[in-house]
């Protein structure tokens, strides 16, 4: 059961309403303009994102970064919409992220004990609520709000149903939105994916809001 | 970091402003310890210079991680070789040099083994990607204790010890 882009459509709108940040908010976007052809991958594709759409913020770069973890390890800051993969000699790969409600929803350290090539998403139940037309559950696909890869958050053996995933709404990168957890543009959600094998470490930075 | 031992350094200031900047600071460290301005750029920040190392490191990536006691190439650590290989071929002034790593389990000896046997499935991988012999070297440091990514008994540790690393080499450093 998938949905279709008409259904998809309707659901932007709601999964769009910019709580802060600076994520381009739903009335604003062209949303064509932010997409130029599309990517094979793995029997799907995906739209591939018009990086000059992109405020060189979000974008992907090797920037200082005080640090104590371990090299591998992901810390995420929700307040800031910023990823890192921590490098040596205190660097790090940032990544802009979109944080979805679910995303302030828990911080604190857990570990990536599953990782998904083109995830399946079955929407929480809040959202099914607020959304009754929505399937139970969607196969993963192009059309799939998650993007071509996931990585979900455990500690101590538990799903903490908490993700680092991808999204069809670039434009929602670098703010605030009302579903997801923490949304990567599709091409860094991949890039993350092949850095980040079973078993790394993620701190998700306490946000006080 | 910077900011306080720049605050204790200045010259007299009135109090109040002494105070006012160590609440800021309090603040700043309390909650949110990574400010995005703080984030200086390395190098060139998104405007990473085609065929340089940082290039590499940045959009293709040097690791590839293994299975507990494995030296098999899953499908991500393809996905990866297979960018590497692609790097490889448009710059073809750069040599490499694989190294291979284990985690703590097992002995010394076994670890050196194990790493070379990840460094040399790199080393066959990107050769069957028509990148040549003679452009690759592969080493192995087992768990070298100064070469471990971090020293733990978990998996945190583990799995980011259990890699190889593509270094690349120019003619000039060696």
């Amino acid at each position: 059961m998938s949905l279709t882009r008409r259904q998809l459509a309707a659901l932007a709108p709601a999964a769009l309403i910019a709580v802060g940040g600076s994520g381009a908010r739903a009335q604003d976007v062209d949303e064509a303009a932010y997409f130029v052809g599309m990517v094979q991958d793995n029997g799907y594709s995906y739209r591939k994102t018009n990086m000059a759409k992109i405020d060189p913020t979000w974008r992907k770069q090797l920037v200082h970064y005080l640090h104590t973890e371990t090299p591998g390890t992901i810390v995420v800051d929700t307040k800031a919409h910023f990823l890192y993969v921590c490098f040596e000699n205190n660097t790090a790969l940032r990544y802009g992220v979109g944080v979805g409600k679910e995303g302030f929803k828990w911080y604190g350290r857990a570990e990536v004990d599953r990782k998904a090539v083109w995830p399946g998403w079955t929407p929480p139940p809040e959202m099914l609520q607020r959304r009754p037309e929505l399937p139970r559950h969607m196969e993963g696909g192009p059309d799939n709000p998650l993007g071509p890869r996931a990585m979900y958050l455990y500690r101590d053996g538990h799903d903490l149903d908490y993700r680092l995933h991808g999204t069809v709404e670039p434009w929602s990168i670098g703010g605030d939105v009302s579903s997801g957890c923490i949304r990567l543009l599709p091409e860094d959600v991949i890039d993350l994916f092949q850095r980040t094998p079973i078993g790394t470490k993620v701190l998700v930075l306490e946000h006080l809001t | 970091m910077g900011g306080l031992m720049r605050t204790s350094g200045a010259p007299k200031l009135g109090a109040a402003v002494v105070i006012a900047m160590a609440l800021g600071l309090a603040g700043c460290v309390s909650e949110a310890p990574k400010v995005a301005s703080q984030d200086a750029p390395v190098g060139g920040g998104i405007n990473v210079p085609a065929g340089s190392n940082e290039d590499f490191i940045v959009n293709v990536g040097r690791r590839v991680y293994f299975a507990d006691n494995s030296a098999a190439l899953d499908d991500t650590a393809k996905t990866t070789l297979d960018h590497q290989a692609a790097w490889l071929t448009s710059n073809t002034s750069y040599r490499i040099k694989v190294e291979g790593f284990a985690d703590e389990k097992g002995t010394p000896q076994y670890n050196m083994q194990l790493g070379q046997k990840r460094a040399d499935a790199v080393m066959a991988y990107l050769a069957s990607k028509g990148i040549s012999a003679s452009r690759m070297k592969a080493k192995s440091f087992g768990n070298e204790p100064n070469r471990k990514v971090k020293s733990c008994d978990d998996i945190s540790c583990w799995s980011q010890n259990r890699r190889a690393v593509t270094v690349l080499v120019t003619d000039v450093e060696t």
